[in-house]
């Protein structure tokens, strides 16, 4: 109990300051189940998130593939897709029943279980405390129960592949009614209830997780460690947090309100006169567009929430693989900022042609345009990090450098959706889905790639090979513009997104090639990633044995000992004198000079003003 | 393994007084999200009437009563907080005791004025605003439930060690069960405003 521990190193230490005075008890004859599986340790729940996380990336890129091979291939035979799916693909071609739990369960998996719960997960565990200055979260055992709640609710949501009538397919945004019916369509059955009980404990777990995170940004920092002095990945990750504790109950409280009209009669979102079956329902005065307001209002910060972490753990990459101060290290600070409060003023440009009134719409438009303002500050100060500076091109950096591309081509097309009446033509169509996927799936997933290659030895004390994260950086980036450029033209002309097959009108027919062209990059750009998978695992145990800072970067994280020990550093937590982005200073007889080096040691190098 | 939610596993001494300023900054960021949850609703319900087809009804007297329990209920539980800074064992126990039993008064009249709406007719399949009214009061005594809890862990534990040391735990009572009354106190207006015939 508390006040047992703590009355006993009142006893012992009550005259230190700082002595590390951790499990003279526990730690010697730790079992392997508290080591490895129930531990409480910041950094191997942030291992488990990452493994977690590979796991089912691979599952949703292979249901994308799955896809891929329909609209590539529409009515081909594949016969081992017949011998995977079994009923669900009879004579080896996809149902098209299955086709949209593959598009439902591949968006849900990849935007949530992947990109939300895997990316946040594995780099604020490990790299919070590290990067602060703390021995671990403010709550070790808070933080263990998210890990558990989001493996459990990984298994509930692929178990949904199981069921007879298979997994929920409405889309991720599971629009009622198709959602809140449950003889609607067969996922809408126990697909949809698997759906709905996995994504509860997932924000379960995604609350428990952002309130550790914010407590211990705001409250666990080391010595000399102020709020200016954070490096940016720590910035990001703390108003990613923020971001996720404000809007996932909301997202919650449509979820109940959808499990009422689905289980107890009631009628929220499910308005008069529906027939399913040859038979008029009892609902009646619902609203299927409340659940669209509930949905966007996560779903419109849900993508910051993906995306932040990434702008923040590429700026880092960027700095320290340019050997040069970040440009605009405030200004970085204030548009994370701007960014996290103005994307809850902007959910309804996902709804503007549901009806909506055009007065309402125009609010929104506007709101959703000022975002480009600090999406174009930060890119802007990437590049003028770059400006001039000598690029180390590690893998990390060359997937820094790919986010930033992505971040362009994806964020351009924003500024044409934002608006109402473009939107006319475009919603709903492969514009939108090139769109995102640039945007925010490939560029949060390149900030998650350079995050792995950056901090591999970090988590696993050994360095992962360069040669192979150079091939399949440049394999990856090549198939990701391969596959997602084409799909603007196919927009404009008006393809829409979510079907099943473009093979009965003409006017869509003629993207045949295209499409098969999309497909073949698209099994390219996932062959390419056997080449991360073999190298994470291969380096675990064979990879070259780290340095203490194999990139020669400023951040706490580089101090701790190349084997990582519980509580982070075996003595004293040591003191920060300095901003995270001291590259390359005048003066300096080397080009970095870690936070935690006070300035009496560096005086060639001192300026006015720097203390 | 020590599985309490305030070990001090691993922990220095400069950093256990940093954690315990850190719990206490998490019940507030929990407060927050609750807070979140409930502008949801209400949101969701303002929403929803604004598109018509929307029933007022009769409320059950007994809703007033059980807003004055809760009330009186934040009352006796701050006497608990401030008998226990200034370490009197014996108020502690009393305040936290009548606090516990208007938690539980509360509860009940709720479910009772569930019952009397059943009874007049008033459904949670019904109406809109009848199926606000269940799931808004209903989210809100599962809260209630979970500060009950929470109270009962406290007074459980300071039965059997009457130690004034621990003061996260009475803290974190205290302060979320003023946070459920407030929070019931805007829902019932809130309810009775858009709801109530
Ligand atoms: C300048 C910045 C941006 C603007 C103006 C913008 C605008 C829009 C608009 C108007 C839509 C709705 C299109 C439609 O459905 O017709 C949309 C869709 C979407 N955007 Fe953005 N966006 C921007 C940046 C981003 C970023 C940074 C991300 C992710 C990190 C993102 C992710 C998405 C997603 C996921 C969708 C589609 C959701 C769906 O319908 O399934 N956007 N964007
Ligand atoms: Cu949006």
């Amino acid at each position: 109990m508390e006040t047992s521990t703590q009355t006993q190193s009142t006893a012992v230490h009550s005259h230190t300051n700082d002595v590390h005075i951790h499990e003279h008890e526990h730690h010697h004859h730790q079992s392997f189940i508290s080591k490895y599986i129930f531990s409480l340790d910041h950094k191997t729940i942030g291992k488990q998130y990452l493994i977690t996380a590979i796991f089912m990336a691979i599952v949703g890129m292979s249901l994308s593939l799955l896809m891929r091979a329909q609209l590539g291939w529409p009515g081909e035979q594949f016969s081992f897709i017949g011998k995977l799916l079994g009923k669900f693909a009879e004579g080896g071609i996809i149902k098209p029943e299955y086709y949209y739990a593959l598009v439902t369960l591949h968006g849900t998996i990849m935007v949530f279980f992947v990109l939300t719960g895997g990316l946040s997960g594995t780099f604020f565990n490990l790299l919070i405390p590290l990067q602060i200055g703390t021995r671990d979260m403010a709550s070790p055992l808070l933080n263990a129960l998210s890990y558990w709640f989001f493996f459990a609710s990984s298994c509930v949501m692929l178990s949904s592949f199981f069921v007879m009538a298979g997994p929920a397919s409405g889309g991720w945004t599971i629009y009622p009614p198709l959602s809140a019916l449950p003889e609607a369509t067969p996922g809408s059955g126990t697909g949809m209830t698997l759906w709905l009980v996995s994504m509860s404990l997932f924000i379960a777990s995604g609350l428990m997780g952002g309130i550790n995170y914010i407590s211990t940004v705001i409250n666990m920092r080391t010595k000399g460690m102020s709020l200016w002095k954070m490096p940016l990945t720590v910035w990001s990750f703390f108003i990613t947090a923020i971001l996720g504790v404000l809007s996932f109950p909301v997202l919650f409280s449509g979820a109940i309100m959808l499990v009422f009209d689905r289980s107890f009669g009631t009628s929220f979102f499910l308005p008069d006169g529906l027939v399913v079956a040859d038979k008029l329902l009892n609902h009646s005065g619902g609203s299927p567009i409340l659940w669209q307001h509930l949905f966007w209002f996560l779903g419109h910060p849900e993508v910051y929430i993906v995306l932040l972490p990434a702008m923040g753990m590429v700026s880092e990459i960027l700095s320290v693989n340019a050997r040069k101060p970040i440009f605009g290290y405030k200004a970085m600070v204030y548009a994370i900022m701007a960014i996290g409060f103005l994307s809850f003023i902007v959910w309804a440009h996902h709804m503007f042609q549901s009806g909506m009134n055009p007065f309402l719409g125009s609010v929104f438009v506007f709101t959703t345009l000022l975002i480009a303002i600090p999406s174009a500050v930060k890119t802007f100060n990437w590049l003028t990090t770059l400006y001039r500076s000598n690029i180390i091109f590690t893998p990390a950096m060359l997937y820094a450098l790919g986010f930033v591309s992505l971040f362009i081509t994806g964020g351009i097309t924003g500024i044409f959706l934002g608006n109402a009446a473009v939107d006319i033509q475009l919603h709903d169509t492969y514009f939108v889905v090139a769109h995102f996927h640039l945007v925010m799936g490939a560029a949060s997933f390149f900030g998650l790639f350079a995050g792995v290659y950056h901090w591999f030895p970090k988590m696993f004390s050994k360095m992962m090979n360069n040669t192979l994260g150079k091939w399949h950086f440049w394999l990856t980036i090549i198939s990701l513009y391969c596959v997602f450029f084409p799909m603007h033209y196919m927009g404009m002309a008006g393809v829409p997104r979510r079907y099943y097959a473009f093979t009965e009108y003409e006017w869509t027919s003629m993207f045949t090639d295209l499409n098969r062209f999309i497909s073949i990059w698209a099994l390219i750009g996932g062959a390419a990633q056997v080449l991360l998978i073999f190298n994470f695992f291969w380096s675990m145990f064979k990879g070259k044995p780290a340095t203490a800072n194999p990139w020669k970067a400023n951040t706490l994280e580089w101090t701790t000992p190349i084997k990582p020990v519980h509580g982070n550093w075996p003595g004293e937590i040591p003191e920060v004198h300095r901003w995270p982005y001291d590259y390359s200073k005048p003066g300096h007889e080397e080009d970095y000079i870690p936070q935690h080096i006070p300035y009496s040691e560096t005086g060639s190098s001192n300026r006015k003003g720097d203390y | 393994m020590n599985l309490s939610l305030f070990n001090n596993n691993g922990f220095t001494l400069a950093q256990t007084s940093q954690r315990k300023s850190a719990i206490r900054f998490s019940i507030w960021i929990f407060m927050a999200t609750v807070t979140m949850l409930f502008a949801a609703f209400t949101s969701a319900l303002i929403v929803r009437q604004g598109q018509g087809n929307w029933d007022l009804f009769r409320f059950p007297a007994i809703f007033n009563f059980s807003t004055i329990f809760i009330v009186f209920s934040s009352v006796t539980m701050q006497w608990a907080y401030l008998s226990f800074q200034k370490q009197k064992t014996k108020e502690v126990w009393m305040a936290a005791g009548i606090t516990l039993f208007a938690g539980l008064v509360f509860a009940f009249s709720q479910i009772s004025g569930w019952n009397t709406l059943y009874d007049s007719g008033i459904k949670l399949s019904g109406n809109a605003s009848h199926s606000f009214l269940f799931l808004i009061s209903g989210a809100h005594l599962l809260h209630l439930i979970g500060g009950v809890v929470l109270l009962i862990f406290f007074i459980v534990r300071f039965s059997v060690t009457p130690s004034f040391s621990d003061k996260i735990t009475i803290y974190s009572c205290t302060v979320i069960w003023h946070f459920l009354t407030a929070l019931w106190v805007y829902l019932f207006l809130f309810l009775k405003y858009y709801c109530a015939a």
